[in-house]
Order: C-alpha cells, then sequence, then structure tokens
C-alpha cells in the first residue's frame, strides 16, 4: 500500500515531476522518465487482494438492517471512504480522470468479489458519482471534457481550448475508415493529434477498419478471460482476487481509454494496454501478463492428481 | 466467490459489446453525415 502511494505521488515532488498537457503523470531522473502510476496500479491490486483476504470475514457481516437493505457496521465502511479520498486526491491533485476512476472500479470490483455484497458498490458508485459532479463543477477541465463528450461537434466545444477538436477529428477518422479500413500506411492518422498514444484506437480503425478494431477488442476479450478464467479454477482466495483484479484492471483500461474514444464515456487520458506508446505502460501489463501466467502454473495440472 | 466472478465477467461482457456497438455506430451508421461534415480534411486530401 504504501508502495502504490508513494508510486502515485511521485509526479508531484518538485524537479523530478514532468506536467504533460494538464496531468502530472510522468517523473523524470536524469535521462529516464517513466509514469509511476502504471506501476502503483500493480502494487495497489497485490495490496487490496492481500487486504481483502484477510478482512474479508469482517466485512462480509451483515449489520443492521434498514428499509429491506443490511447496512454493514460503520467502521468497516472505513476502506472505502480511503479509497474514494485517494483517488479524488488524484483527480484533483494529478488532473487525471482516468486513474482516478481505474483504482475506484478496480477496488469496487475486488471488494464485491471479496464480500459478495452489492451495497458496498452502489455505496461506492454513489460516492464516486457524486465526487466526480462537484469536481467537475470545481474545475473547469473536467466540465470541458464532458461538454466535449456530450456533443463533440457542437462548435463551441469544437473551438474551445481543451475542447472536442481532437475527438472530432478521430470521429473522421474511424468513419474514414468504415467497414474494412483503408489498408495499412492508406489512411492519414496522423491528422489526429496523439494518434501514437490516447488516440491509438482511432489510427487502427481508421486503417484496419470495423472489422480491425472487433479484432483487436475480441482479443482483449481473450486475454481477460484466460484472467478469471485462472480466478475460477484457483483454490485460495489470494489467488483468486489477484487473477481477478489483473484481468479486470486491463478490462477496465481498455474500457476507459477506448471507450474515451468511441465516446462510450468522457475522453481521458490513459494508455491503452499493451498497445499505445509509453514505455511505462508496456512494462506494467508485462508484469500483469506474467503475474497471471505464475498464477497459472500454479494450479493442478489437468489428469494429475492433486496433493 | 465463484458466483461473483461470474457476476464480474458478464460485466466485463457489458463494457466490451458497448463497446462493439459504439464502434459500429461511429465506423458504420453516421460515417456517411461524419464524411461530409465541412470540418473534415480528409475529403480534401481524398480530392488530390
Amino acid at each position: 500500500m504504501a508502495l502504490g502511494v508513494l508510486l502515485l505521488i511521485l509526479p508531484l515532488v518538485p524537479f523530478i515531476g514532468v506536467n504533460t498537457s494538464g496531468a502530472f503523470l510522468s517523473v523524470r531522473l536524469g535521462p529516464i522518465s517513466f509514469q509511476p502510476g502504471e506501476l502503483a496500479k500493480i502494487a495497489f491490486i497485490i495490496f487490496f487482494a492481500g487486504y481483502l483476504t484477510s478482512r474479508r470475514e469482517a466485512l462480509a457481516v451483515v449489520g443492521r438492517k434498514v428499509i429491506g437493505i443490511r447496512i454493514p457496521p460503520a467502521r468497516e465502511l472505513g476502506p472505502i471512504v480511503f479509497i474514494w479520498l485517494a483517488s479524488l486526491g488524484v483527480l484533483v491533485l494529478q488532473r487525471d480522470l482516468g486513474t482516478s476512476l481505474l483504482y475506484f472500479g478496480l477496488f469496487l470490483v475486488l471488494l464485491y468479489v471479496a464480500t459478495g455484497r452489492v451495497f458496498y458498490v452502489l455505496v461506492g458508485l454513489v460516492m464516486f458519482v457524486a465526487g466526480a459532479l462537484i469536481a467537475s463543477r470545481l474545475m473547469s477541465y473536467v466540465g470541458n471534457r464532458i461538454a466535449a463528450w456530450l456533443d463533440p461537434l457542437n462548435e463551441a466545444n469544437y473551438e474551445a481550448i481543451g475542447g472536442s477538436y481532437q475527438l472530432v477529428q478521430s470521429m473522421f477518422g474511424l468513419a474514414h475508415g468504415g467497414i474494412f479500413g483503408t489498408g495499412l500506411g492508406g489512411g492519414l492518422p496522423t491528422i489526429v493529434p496523439l494518434a501514437e498514444s490516447d488516440f491509438i484506437i482511432s489510427a487502427i480503425g481508421e486503417e484496419l477498419g470495423l472489422a480491425g478494431l472487433f479484432a483487436l477488442l475480441s482479443l482483449y476479450m481473450v486475454l481477460v478471460a484466460r484472467a478469471l478464467r485462472i480466478a475460477n479454477t484457483h483454490a485460495d482466495d489470494f489467488s483468486k482476487l489477484l487473477a481477478v483484479g489483473l484481468g479486470f484492471v486491463i478490462a477496465l483500461q481498455c474500457f476507459i481509454v477506448i471507450g474515451g474514444v468511441l465516446r462510450v464515456v468522457p475522453l481521458t487520458g490513459l494508455t491503452t494496454p499493451l498497445l499505445a506508446a509509453g514505455g511505462s505502460s508496456l512494462v506494467a501489463n508485462w508484469i500483469i501478463i506474467a503475474l497471471l501466467l505464475r498464477l497459472s502454473d500454479t494450479l493442478p495440472k489437468p489428469g494429475t492428481v492433486s496433493e | 466467490m465463484t458466483p461473483e466472478i461470474k457476476r464480474v465477467a458478464n460485466f466485463i461482457l457489458l463494457m466490451f459489446l458497448s463497446l462493439f456497438v459504439a464502434a459500429s455506430a461511429m465506423q458504420v451508421v453516421n460515417a456517411d453525415s461524419l464524411s461530409n461534415d465541412p470540418r473534415n480534411q480528409r475529403a480534401v486530401y481524398e480530392g488530390l
């Protein structure tokens, strides 16, 4: 936990923190720069899995019943409140909506899997939406993002600084690609700003078309499905939670960033796992895959009798 | 935990389905109106 928090706040440290287009995400040490948030992601999953394994009995305890809903004892809400504050802190201090949503969603899912209580998910969602709404009122960049998401073709949003220009260019690109795409090298994805990182999906959608995009999404689904399969077959709680966490973080990250480009959710700056430019993200995602392989290796081999 | 994992799996499926639907909407259903937008520079490049 301490490691995760430390990695997360590292970009805020003066002199080594780098401000890239409004978000404090990377750290620069001499010639090397990296995004500690990506590695913090893994530290958090391991911490959550360990914490919830030891606390799941207590968290699942049924407390008083109010209007037909069983409310757990108040002190058990502590961890949710803490994670909620932490992710709002990321939102406010590092100005990064995507990371904030990623950590919070991850925590809620692991809490749900560990305890089986829908109550936590409902409370968590209400808290996050409330927090995000307040943030969008208080901080213009969140509000701009939401306006650009709801009506990108609107002239005012299109012209605004930090408005929907990028998103609209990416929509033109995707529309140009159509079903089968323009072919590799046949499109003009360079018109879209940041086509190598945040908008890599738009470049793929233009050149490989809807068919290529579907194939790519299916590959992600296979990866996530394997993670959940490992979680399902494992016997001990910690491994189960770890595998669910690792699988879900890939799924959620895909959803947030690809959904942002495709206008399912407001656009936020996350990297597309294993695809977009950014060394730290690539390394972090390969670490996730390595952990999954390791978990998979400890499963009893099919056909052999386990001890 | 197994039923919860299944429910999470269904939720993930739903997230990906929404991406499939959104991609289809943007690349096929709305493709013509987007291509004819006056701000779309791609039409200019196509004409060359």
